[in-house]
């Protein structure tokens, strides 16, 4: 009796003692209401949970342009050129993104490549000020702009071999990273609105505040309406004052100082199968030349006879031309707009894309050689307007994989005659995961 | 004899029309166990959602639930019914067109990839354990998950309307 007893007394006080260890550990989870601000944060930031992931994409290409106008002969003829096939690896991506809590994101994106050794492309942490409403972006990250720049670098997913040709690497409209950004989207039933702000460095000269901005509406990923604004709200510079490879940067560098506004809007469609893209981007510049660059210039490369009017250099003969007569002050438009359509039909192989695509491109500044600064594309041309219609196919076996290949038929004006020139691109990409 | 001839025609006739409702009973109750239903951790409060809500989440355009929580989405691989009609009429795209969107999301560092869990057990303790997870299964795995703490959704189905 006595041990039934005994054993009793024990199995209660070892229920009881589970039930407090249970009872301590649902209180010390909770975060009492009135514990202020501090405590939620830290609630927020410092909770058990740390997702975090390395994954990162790999993309190789092999590409080449033919018969490419080059220049004009003593008899007045047009002499063209062609270039060796070259394979490149423009994307070898080490990507890392982890989440904290409830608030927290932080992403980091490296591309590897011979050129710049280590090219940090974005290293940014985002912090929720208010839910999906309102959150704080610090960093270097890719500024909302249009369909493609935010997502430049998911190149198993892009439905064309290239980046549109306003982001064009050489002659891009808009420097594509920024610093800070205040964002958020609404969503409910299948609608979202989402809203961005952004300032950062970008380009500017001295101690301007460059402000852009980026609306678009999103109906269940099946329709996609926005508009994105940028101003350089004063002077901007090239990121390098040398006369080398322009990269990135809307500015040229052989202008002083640049301002300039950007505009545009962009819609997409996307609905059994068919995948329709439109954009148009318009761009104005306000900006000054420097005279030693544009002699420098003159000196160095072939332009052609508008770019030498437009630079004052026409009719100038020896190495270089007077000072007095290069036109400093200068303001031109840049323009561009976009058309793409796509459909995907899902084979037993996988999935299968064909694609085709209008891209124009204006940009009465620039020179054809890319080495000064130039873009090979518009600034080849004799009215800065160039034209590419591509077509592709994309061929996805799975997910991860993304085998591309692209025929582009090139228009420039050359000579007073429209020319039209080939180009080709063919590439293979890879979405690799760490598990 | 006569009179018993007509008697078995009779039974089986009768036997014949039952046989479509005997049919469509077995296979309501087959569609039954196949129903679909969210589990979510028991601190998500939640009591019933809707298609275009999981939708919402499983696409990525939700990040949070309404109380400012995370939302920890788990995917079921194509091996089960199930989960071949949740990719069917639920997000209305295949499990390659989804992991293809995902990796854009992933790309541009807005989310981390999503869970695949197989067994409904490993969903269960996963979704117990994970503040703001929810996942899909069917109704009738809830026998496997009766000593794991979860909360059970309702999946409202969208509601047809005729045109007058």
């Amino acid at each position: 009796m006595q041990k039934l007893r005994l054993i009793t007394l024990t199995c209660t006080m070892l229920c009881l003692l589970q039930a407090q260890d249970g009872f301590a550990q649902t209180q010390s989870a909770q975060v009492p209401e009135n514990a202020g601000i501090f405590q939620y944060l830290l609630n927020q930031f410092s909770g058990p949970e740390n997702h975090s992931h390395v994954y990162g994409v790999i993309e190789t290409n092999l590409q080449k342009s033919s018969d490419y106008p080059e220049g004009i002969n003593e008899a007045g003829s047009t002499t063209y050129d062609s270039d060796a096939h070259q394979y490149n690896i423009p994307h070898a991506h080490l990507m890392l993104q982890s989440m904290k809590g409830n608030l927290f994101n932080g992403f980091l994106n490296l591309n590897i490549n011979d050129e710049d050794g280590v090219a940090l492309n974005n290293a940014w942490m985002d912090i929720g000020l208010n839910g999906e409403a309102l959150k704080l972006r610090l960093g270097k990250f890719y500024r909302p702009f249009g369909l493609y720049n935010e997502v430049r670098d998911s190149v198993t997913t892009r439905l064309s071999a290239q980046l549109p040709e306003y982001l064009g690497e050489n002659h891009t409209m808009i420097s594509p990273t920024t610093n800070l950004m205040l964002h958020g989207r609404i969503s409910g039933s299948g609608h979202t609105l989402r809203y961005a702000f952004t300032t950062g460095n970008d380009l500017r000269a001295a101690s301007q505040t460059p402000f852009g901005t980026d609306i678009y509406y999103l109906y269940n990923n099946f329709f996609r309406f926005g508009a994105s604004y940028y101003s350089s709200n004063g002077n901007a510079v090239a990121p390098s004052t040398e006369i080398g490879e322009l990269k990135n940067s809307p500015v040229q560098n052989w202008m002083d100082k640049d301002k300039f506004n950007v505009y545009g809007s962009y819609m997409r469609l996307a609905h059994l199968g068919f995948n329709l893209d439109l954009e148009y981007w318009s761009s104005s510049h306000k900006a000054e030349r420097d005279i030693e660059q544009i002699q420098a210039l003159e000196a160095a490369t072939y332009l052609n006879p508008t770019q030498l009017q437009r630079f004052g250099l026409d009719g100038i003969t020896g190495d270089s031309s007077a000072s007095d007569s290069i036109p400093l002050q200068t303001n031109y438009t840049v323009s561009s707009y976009l058309m793409r359509l796509a459909y995907t039909w899902e084979t037993e192989f996988g999935f299968v894309t064909p694609y085709i695509n209008y891209d124009y491109y204006k940009n009465p500044e620039t020179i054809a050689a890319k080495e000064f600064g130039g873009d090979e594309k518009a600034g080849r041309s004799q009215d800065g307007k160039f034209e590419k219609f591509s077509f592709g196919m994309i061929f996805k076996p799975i997910p991860a994989i993304a085998i591309k290949a692209e025929y582009d038929s090139n228009r420039v004006k050359f000579n007073n005659q429209s020319v039209l020139y080939s180009s080709y691109i063919m590439s293979a990409a890879y979405f690799w995961e760490l598990n | 004899m006569q009179e018993h001839t007509t008697f078995r025609k009779i039974i089986f006739f009768n036997l014949f029309l039952a046989l479509p409702l005997l049919i469509s009973t077995s296979a309501k109750a087959n569609t039954e166990g196949l129903e679909l239903i969210a589990i979510v951790n028991p601190q998500v409060e939640l009591a019933e959602v809707d298609y275009q809500t999981l939708r919402d989440i499983y696409t990525g355009q939700s990040e949070h639930w309404p109380d400012g929580q995370r939302i920890f989405p788990v995917l079921r691989p194509v091996v089960k019914e199930s989960a071949y009609r949740f990719y069917r009429d639920v997000l209305e795209m295949g499990p390659d067109k989804l992991q293809s969107h995902w990796h854009k999301l992933m790309a541009s560092g807005e989310r981390l990839p999503l869970k695949v869990i197989h067994r409904a057990y490993d969903v269960g303790s996963f979704v117990s354990q994970q503040r703001g997870a929810i996942a899909i299964i069917e109704r009738r795995e809830l026998s496997k998950l009766v000593d794991i703490r979860i909360r059970v959704v309702q999946i409202l189905k969208p509601v047809l309307t005729v045109l007058q």
